[in-house]
């Protein structure tokens, strides 16, 4: 089981760039890019909302649970 | 300032990196120099070994004493070398890993080692160096002090420091992958 981070597909539905949202949410794009490739262990809530507000978007349109 | 006192712990641990480099070279040398030319060293050489060895000993218990010897020897340089791979790490700017935590962990599992090693050292060693004596001076010398029960408490304590340091790195990791 394991939670997937579908943040790509959510850029390119909004046509963002990466670098762009990490300036947006005010995080680096080291730690984007940990998201974007699944190694992250924890999300803070506050970088969630931030996405979702940024990418207007659910949590749910971005974590997706696998068995 | 953060980076200057890395920069310094990095350069001093590659010091000491090189210096334990040359204990693990040195040490076995050191041992098998001793024994192979223990009938020429003078008598203050000897003091430390657990029998009084007045007579020249026979090359094969010079190699039999190599071999014991190899006992507590092999230990100091099982420590020497995870003290090197520690200072490699910090040498490299890793302070706070699981892999230091790992080093802790053998070195204190190394101090447990060598104070039991010690215990089964010197009756062989005893054995060994009075094997050609005349009957009725043959010893077999048992010995446990306070230092090797200091040995096995300290190593008990690093053993626990090494687990409270892995346990944190882990969090560390973790806190390192919080987005």
């Amino acid at each position: 089981m394991q939670i997937i981070v579908n943040l790509d597909v959510m850029l390119a539905k909004r046509k963002m760039k990466s670098n762009h949202l990490a300036k947006r949410i005010g995080i680096s794009e080291q730690n984007l890019s940990i998201l974007k490739t699944g190694k992250a262990k924890a999300l803070r809530f506050s970088t969630l909302s931030a996405i979702c507000k940024e990418l207007q978007c659910q949590p749910g349109d971005l974590l997706e649970y696998q068995d | 300032m953060a980076e200057e006192n890395l920069q310094r712990i990095r350069r001093i641990s590659g010091t000491f990196r090189q210096l334990f480099n040359l204990f693990i070279i040195t040490l076995p040398a050191a041992t098998i120099i001793f024994w192979l030319c223990f009938n020429q060293l003078p008598q203050s050489f000897k003091n430390d070994l657990p029998v009084i060895v007045s007579q020249n000993l026979p090359l094969s218990s010079l190699l039999l004493a190599i071999t014991v010897s190899a006992i507590p020897t092999g230990i100091i340089l099982y420590a020497f070398i995870k003290l090197r791979n520690l200072f490699s790490l910090y040498h490299k700017g890793v302070i706070f890993s699981v892999a230091n935590a790992d080093c802790y962990r053998s070195l204190g599992y190394a101090l447990i080692y060598w104070a039991f090693s010690k215990l089964a050292f010197v009756p062989l060693i005893s054995i060994v160096l009075t094997a050609h004596n005349p009957p009725g001076q043959k010893s077999l010398v048992l010995s446990i002090g306070s230092a090797d029960m200091a040995n096995i408490l300290i190593g008990s304590i690093v053993l626990l420091i090494s687990w409270v340091m892995h346990e944190a790195s882990l969090m560390e990791e973790e806190r390192s992958f919080t987005v």
